[in-house]
């Protein structure tokens, strides 16, 4: 191993000499992590990082968006089937467009609203 | 039952961390007791060098049930220490990273005695005393004036006096890294002992 410079071995020598002392250990410590492998309890591991981390945010919020997009084409889905008419309404649909459109084409000068009889006179 | 009639009968300085590890890895509880009681000063010396003291005994319990719940996955025992200063180091990050969201740690740790005369001056005792106290001071205050990647490699080697390859294994960094960071982080503390009129 190198041989340290002077200056280097005096700084290390004040760290060590005058390091700061953890504070210690609250009696119980030893036995409350033995506790928790026993028991295997996952608060105590989450005790420290309460937030949820970055990871388990974007998947919950995947999820939120599958099942918001799942919905939204269920609905979309009902929508669209449910306004399809069976053949006899589609028929009448038909036949009311067109007597409506030959109503609408045949106007004649009684119907013509430009020209509306005066009923006064009658 | 075999295992816990021979760990029994054994003390903690009996063992190798290689023969602990494994018999933990089967499950023995009392081996990880020996396995705590021989690292746990070191963890938590190390964990107090790098974050603040206010939940040390929370930052400790996490190592150490990480540790539990990481044995199974430890294909080298013999390594353990390094493994186990690895996921210190991982706690220490988490923690600092935790306290950056809600404050700066320097400027926490500057809040909190900017001077540490008030230790000081309530301490009494004779001048000698004082001076240690005004030196721990210093240190401390010299540690927390350096970034967390300088801080850490400085503990860890000046401190805890792990060689530089195995700190380069715990950090997952170059060998050359860690002389480098090593190299600015004593400057660095040096200067700011000098600016505290320490000259060494």
């Amino acid at each position: 191993m190198s041989k340290l410079p002077t200056n280097d071995q005096a700084l290390i020598n004040f760290l060590k000499q005058n390091r700061p002392t953890a504070p210690e250990a609250t009696s119980d410590l030893e036995e409350r992590i033995i506790a928790a492998i026993d028991t295997d309890d996952p608060v105590l591991s989450e005790s420290i990082s309460t937030h949820p981390s970055v990871a388990t945010k974007t998947l919950r919020l995947v999820s939120s968006l599958i099942a918001v997009g799942l919905t939204l084409f269920w609905m979309g889905y009902r929508l669209v089937s449910s306004s399809s008419l069976s053949p006899s309404e589609q028929s009448q649909l038909e036949g009311f467009i067109e007597s409506n459109w030959n109503g609408a084409m045949e106007e004649t000068q009684e119907t013509s609203w430009l020209t509306i009889p005066d009923n006064s006179q009658d | 039952m075999f295992v816990k009639d021979t760990t029994d009968m054994l003390t903690d300085d009996d063992c190798s961390d290689a023969f602990l590890v494994q018999q933990c890895q089967k499950g023995d509880r009392q081996c990880f007791r020996y396995l705590y009681q021989r690292y746990q000063g070191k963890v938590r010396s190390t964990l107090y060098q790098l974050c603040d003291s206010s939940s040390l005994d929370d930052l400790v319990q996490e190592v150490f049930l990480r540790v539990w719940k990481g044995l199974p996955l430890l294909k080298q025992p013999a390594t353990f220490s390094t493994w186990l200063y690895r996921i210190t180091w991982n706690v220490a990050t988490d923690r600092r990273r935790m306290l950056a969201r809600h404050h700066s740690f320097n400027s926490k740790l500057k809040t909190i005695d900017p001077t540490g005369d008030s230790d000081i001056l309530s301490s009494g005792g004779d001048s000698s005393d004082l001076m240690h106290l005004h030196y721990q001071d210093l240190v401390q205050r010299g540690l927390a004036h350096l970034s967390f990647e300088h801080r850490t490699v400085m503990v860890l080697h000046d401190l805890e006096e792990i060689p530089q390859k195995e700190i380069a294994e715990i950090l997952n960094i170059p060998l050359g890294t860690v002389k480098s960071r090593l190299f600015h982080a004593r400057a660095a503390l040096r200067k700011f002992l000098q600016r505290e009129g320490v000259n060494l």
